[in-house]
């Protein structure tokens, strides 16, 4: 037990470590930054358009009011901001390509520890965690949910499981560069599969719905800590929602641990 | 028959303390393909796998403290077989271990006790000083903070870096850059270091600065190194004992100087004259190596040095005249060659 908490402790020291040098680095070149946030600013003025369309209109989204929405898709900007942030997932191909991975390996610790929580991308994600964040809080607001501890505890819950699905999705993604030598199709794919997100899951027909809740689940990512709060979800629906992450999270693993026996470094 | 490497543990012996290799052999699979459309769309429905043998049955020791160099032709299997004693690749077959761990199985207290360098990759964080990234490896290696103030004290102080320590890498040099990731990989204090061309791209004082900081690191530590490098100066300077590896196989384990000894029968008669002497006149004695009016280098059979020594001061003024043994690269080169050919002269 002493000796898991120890690990423990190495694994939080160590990540902090990484941020802290990753916003040091950021700071050396703050046009770097700005241009990195005036990109994601651009970005999102496209996402928000569809939000004033819906706002302005008064038009709902299946069951959902324009107030639901906003969180909603709150939730989708917030989490495209943990997908960007997360550039030591988004670097695997390169680095694996390159055979970069070399040293890492010689470092004591988990591989994929040191390569996905190696590197954050501050300026692509400090936009759109803000936004997000804000949309949510406001979406919450004007949805009048009491902000009690059972209702923020679900909520963060799920926004937790989304948080994993986004990792461990993007990591599968990138995790493909073992297989194949050009990750461009697979990139744009699963870009495609993620701007689903952009409005809320009721807004399609059904049999997307089931196709993006069960056989590609990247409707959990950005939809369940809404539905959740908001009482769409039944029991099966909620177990599922955590499921699927825990089993997201397993994959992703026994593909990195696969992926990672075919590296061959650059000039093996 | 001769044996020019003594190996000092046999089979089934595992030493604790330094490096085992037995029978290692790592292959790489691949497609051919042939020039043009058509057997583009046949590799669509069939490929044929091909297999590269990189590593051949490579057995080999190496004691706690010793530096030894490896080195071979490029695609010999050098830089395979560091990588497999780092743990980044796995072998076919065969077995490994570095100070009593096998390297695949990458375990953390492994991890803690050697470091990899490679002069072409980087670990330092290249917008930021490299006292950074060295402040990150005292997090990763959990090493304490007196321990860390006292290594990263003597390693600046043997590179003389400390005046470049607050500069962001990206500004180093080339060299200065070298010898800041020389530090990063020694602040957890490593038993053994892989060196895979640790000194490439680097200028003739960079070179030695990098060399002499090895040869105290292993003297003040007792680590023990492998070092492969294309210079053979790495190699003289660093290694009393050198391993040769071409096409997978090791073939030879003993020093340098046995290798020039082994291949070369021919001497260099470095020759200065009082007058000119035409080249043409020189024909006759050897092999003219070089030549220029006044000086001349005539390669000869080591059995024809006195005689052609004689013959030569019988036929012209000669101002001075010095011996050499013929350069050390063209035995190494002769070696490559022959270990293409599949001699194994280690096991002579």
């Amino acid at each position: 037990m002493k000796e898991r908490m120890h690990e423990l402790k190495w694994y939080v020291r160590v990540a902090v470590h990484f941020g802290k040098l990753s916003l040091q680095s950021t700071m050396e070149y703050p046009l770097n930054f700005v241009s990195g946030v005036c990109v994601e600013l651009a970005y999102m003025m496209i996402k928000l358009v569809y939000l004033y369309v819906v706002m302005s209109s008064g038009m709902k989204v299946g069951s959902l009011t324009s107030d639901m929405v906003i969180m909603f898709v709150g939730t989708y900007i917030f989490m495209t901001g943990v997908w960007m942030f997360l550039s030591g997932v988004n670097s695997i191909p390169e680095q694996v390509i390159k055979g970069d991975l070399d040293l890492l390996m010689t470092k004591p610790g988990s591989l994929q520890f040191l390569q996905t929580f190696g590197k954050y991308n501050f300026a692509l994600a400090f936009p759109n965690v803000t936004v997000g964040t804000m949309l949510m809080a406001e979406g919450w607001k004007r949805c009048a949910i009491p902000a009690t501890i059972g209702h923020i505890g679900v909520f963060v819950l799920y926004l937790a499981a989304g948080i994993v699905l986004t990792y461990s999705f993007g990591l599968m993604a990138a995790l493909l560069v073992f297989w194949v030598t050009s990750l461009h199709a697979v990139s744009t794919l699963y870009a495609a599969l993620w701007d689903y997100n952009n409005m809320p899951m009721e807004l399609y027909p059904k049999v997307i719905r089931q196709i993006g809740t069960f056989l590609i689940p990247i409707f959990l990512v950005t939809n369940w800590s809404g539905m959740a709060i908001l009482g769409r979800l039944d029991l099966l629906q909620l177990i599922w929602g955590i499921a699927v992450s825990v089993l997201a999270f397993i994959l992703s693993r026994l593909m990195w641990n696969a992926g990672i026996r075919r590296y061959t470094s650059a000039n093996g | 028959m001769m044996r020019i490497a003594l190996l000092h543990c046999k089979m089934g012996c595992i030493l604790m303390e330094g490096i085992v290799v037995k029978n290692l052999t790592r292959d790489f699979a691949y497609y051919e393909k042939e020039a043009g459309m058509k057997s583009s769309v046949k590799n669509l429905f069939h490929r044929t796998k091909q297999i590269r043998r990189a590593l051949k049955d490579l057995s080999f020791e190496i004691q706690k403290g010793e530096m030894v160099g490896f080195l071979g032709p490029n695609g010999a299997g050098k830089t395979t077989t560091i990588k497999i004693l780092s743990g980044i690749l796995h072998p076919t077959s065969g077995e490994a271990r570095v100070n009593g761990y096998v390297p695949w199985e990458r375990k953390k207290e492994f991890k803690k006790r050697f470091a990899y360098v490679a002069g072409q990759k980087s670990q330092l964080w290249i917008n930021l000083p490299a006292v950074d990234s060295f402040a990150l490896n005292k997090s990763i290696y959990e090493i304490s903070d007196a321990q860390y103030r006292q290594t990263l004290g003597e390693l600046v102080e043997l590179f003389g870096v400390q005046e470049f320590l607050k500069v962001q890498v990206r500004r180093l040099s080339l060299g200065e850059r070298m010898k800041m990731e020389m530090i990063a990989a020694l602040l957890h204090r490593p038993e053994v270091i892989f060196l895979d061309e640790p000194t490439i791209g680097l200028d003739f004082i960079a070179q030695n600065n990098i060399r002499q900081f090895l040869k105290d690191y292993n003297r003040q530590n007792g680590a023990t190194m492998l070092v492969t490098s294309h210079d053979l100066k790495d190699i003289e300077e660093l290694c009393q004992r050198t391993m040769v590896i071409s096409h997978g196989d090791l073939v030879y384990d003993g020093t340098l100087e046995h290798i020039r000894s082994i291949f070369s029968k021919k001497r260099i008669l470095n020759v200065q004259w009082n007058s000119p002497v035409p080249r043409a006149d020189l024909v006759s004695f050897g092999t003219i190596k070089n030549w220029e009016p006044m000086k001349a280098a005539i390669e000869v059979d080591d059995a024809a040095v006195t005689q052609t020594i004689h013959r030569l001061f019988a036929a012209f003024s000669v101002g001075d005249i010095g011996i050499d043994a013929a350069p050390l690269e063209e035995s190494i080169a002769r070696l490559y060659e022959q270990g293409a050919q599949g001699a194994e002269y280690g096991k002579i």
